[in-house]
């Protein structure tokens, strides 16, 4: 089958693992982060990736914009506007950087240099990938904070990343990102920091500029509410394992792992019931050190059994796959979401 | 700006207040200046007091500083006992020389400095970053009235590259230059070495490496702009520092500036010269003190001066 329109981006089997010393000084540990996951970004499409601290999300982030410091081992295929960046030199990934892809990151202030006007880091890129002068540059980067949502652009511009709100901020981290008009947009919880009125806004923009630019959004969050509100598509990854994957809409209503369904008993929201406790997923995640030889989230699973820790489940399914084997049947749940607008 | 720059001038003028009052009371406290100066050279007691009661030393303590301080105020420390001449004056005229060696071990400090601490913070604990550690704890441990004699052996003695003494000579200023920054680099090298490290794993470097920047402007516009931040305090103190340290390198080279000045006045007991010297170092190091912080406004849009 030919592919008219190449995936803006494509993870294939990607593994990432880091070394670290291990306790004592016992010889060196290496970690796996991320194991053998494999998703697709079409043009236009807004991908979730979903999972707590430590599942390995942030890493497939950084992976895809080939970001990760030289102690981690990557392998698996990155694949960006059909291009394969697997064995891409720096200066190859540093061309592509912010140019094709482009990042907005957690922290939006530590995330933008404290001594550096406003104006003068969006006029970065453009600089950089597009040979822009100095003047055409700023003209262009004011333009640019007006184009998301910034009033009195040309004020803002002058000013220094500490006289502005979060949201402020986090809003100059997305015109940075889309200066140069790139394909894909990866944006590692972009609204983490934010106050929930504030996350509203900045999803709600992120979703107009995929409608606005065409481009594709992956976004990445520990927060299941948002990515039911903002993607097509999602990914949950649990200890750096794709456990399921699918529409958003039908993951959300019908979660066929167990770890799905936990991280959804998580989401609070006011039509749940008063009296109603949360069901927290007992334990916490940890690290795998090397190829998972059992389901990964065997050890906090309620359904765990013998057959769960002789190997690692595939994921299967097709279009909503899931890797238990056990998962839950289709039942349709009262409340959840899919995108709305 | 007005109003940080009032605020500053008073205060300065305070320091120095009580910088004048505590040397001109150290001074008196440690014996009368005239019977200091004038023992040695043989004169009788008469001539002694004769001398008091001209100068006006006889006069009750309060009266003297008071006079003193009245004088100071004008810029008139009086007549050096050496050299017959108005203190100030003479302490004005040495002064271009020693701004020069100032400046000049400044300039040396940021030219060997930042080249070293960008060497050693590309790879931490590389031999590379061990030897300039070596070095910097060289720099720091070796004092500089050791370290200026070993110079001009080596490059003005046994190599003749430079001149022994003076400012005439062209590069005459290199060896001084070189013995005054030794300290300033090793501080400033382990300084500027740490905020490297710690700028290169902030947030903002990984932002301009997604942006797809080069690495020269990775290292200048956002890894040593901010890193320098720390260092340029330390800057700051290492100027003023530098003119303590005039005092000994100035001597060792036989350099015309206020330090080797100091260091007569001392030797012959010249009260006036030695007051007029210690305030004007006070005044060079409040200058010195204010030009940091404007120079740190200058590079820290977060600091406002007020």
């Amino acid at each position: 089958m030919v592919e008219a329109d190449p995936p803006t981006l494509r993870l294939r089997g990607l593994t990432v693992e880091f070394d670290r010393p291990g306790h004592l000084g016992a010889g060196v540990e290496s970690l796996r982060a991320v194991h053998e996951a494999s998703l697709q970004l079409r043009k236009g499409e807004v991908v979730g990736v979903v999972g707590e601290s430590g599942s390995g999300k942030s890493t497939l982030g950084l992976a895809a914009m080939g970001l990760l410091r030289a102690a981690a081992r990557v392998s698996g295929t990155v694949e960006i506007g059909g291009v394969d960046m697997s064995a891409a030199s720096e200066p190859m990934w540093r061309r592509r950087r912010g140019s094709d892809v482009g990042m907005v990151f957690q922290e939006p202030m530590t995330a933008l240099n404290p001594v550096m006007a406003v104006w003068a880091q969006i006029a970065e890129p453009l600089r950089e990938h597009r040979g822009m002068s100095r003047a055409s540059a700023r003209r262009r980067a004011v333009e640019l904070l007006a184009e998301v949502g910034i009033r009195e652009p040309e004020r803002v511009a002058r000013m220094y990343p500490h006289q502005l709100s979060g949201g402020m901020r986090q809003r100059v981290g997305i015109a940075m990102a889309i200066g140069c008009e790139p394909a894909l947009l990866i944006a590692d919880e972009p609204t983490t920091a934010l106050d929930v009125s504030v996350q509203a806004q900045i999803l709600e923009l992120l979703v107009a500029l995929v409608g606005r630019m065409g481009l594709s959004l992956l976004l990445i969050s520990h927060n299941l509410g948002v990515i039911a509100e903002t993607t097509d598509r999602v990914v949950v990854m649990y200890r750096g394992c794709v456990v399921e994957s699918g529409a958003t809409r039908e993951v959300v209503s019908a979660p066929a792992h167990p770890y799905t369904r936990g991280l959804l008993d998580c989401v609070l929201s006011l039509d749940r019931p008063r009296d109603e406790p949360l069901h927290p997923i007992p334990g916490s995640v940890t690290p795998l050190a090397g190829a998972p030889r059992a389901c990964p989230f065997a050890e906090r699973c309620a359904r765990v059994g013998d057959v769960c820790l002789t190997g690692l489940p595939e994921l299967r399914g097709g279009a909503h796959a899931c890797a238990c084997v056990d998962p839950i049947a289709g039942r349709a749940r009262a409340s959840g979401g899919g995108r709305h607008g | 700006m007005i109003r940080f720059l009032g605020a500053r001038v008073l205060g300065a003028a305070l320091v120095l207040w009580v910088v004048a009052s505590l040397t001109f009371l150290a001074v008196m406290a440690s014996g009368d200046p005239i019977t200091a100066a004038l023992q040695s050279t043989g004169a009788s007691p008469e001539m002694i007091d004769q001398v008091r009661t001209e100068l006006g030393y006889d006069r009750p303590l309060a009266v003297q500083y008071v006079d003193f301080l009245a004088h100071a105020v004008r810029g008139d420390f009086g007549e050096s006992f050496r050299y017959g001449k108005d203190a100030m004056g003479l302490v004005a005229g040495r002064l271009p020389n020693t701004i020069a060696l100032a400046l000049a071990a400044l300039a040396v400090t940021v030219a060997l400095g930042v080249p070293l601490a960008l060497a050693a913070s590309w790879r931490p604990n590389s031999p590379v970053d061990r030897l300039v550690s070596l070095v910097c704890a060289g720099g720091q441990a070796i004092p500089n009235f050791v370290l200026g004699p070993v110079l001009l052996l080596v490059f003005a003695v046994a190599i003749p590259l430079f001149p022994v003494s003076g400012t005439t000579a062209p590069f005459a200023i290199v060896l001084p230059a070189l013995t005054l920054a030794a300290y300033p680099v090793a501080r400033l090298v382990r300084v500027l070495r740490a905020g490297i490290l710690e700028a290169r794993s902030a947030d903002y470097v990984r932002t301009a490496r997604s942006k797809g920047l080069r690495p020269s402007r990775i290292v200048s516009r956002h890894v040593l702009a901010n890193a320098m931040l720390p260092s340029v305090t330390v800057l700051g103190l290492q100027v003023a520092g530098t003119l303590g340290g005039a005092v000994v390198v100035e001597t060792v080279f036989s350099w015309p500036g206020v330090g080797s000045l100091a260091r007569d006045a001392l030797m012959s007991s010249d009260v006036n010269l030695a007051l007029a010297v210690v305030v004007a170092f006070a005044a060079a190091v409040l200058v010195v003190n204010l030009v940091t912080d404007a120079v740190y406004a200058l590079v820290d849009p977060r600091i406002r001066l007020t």
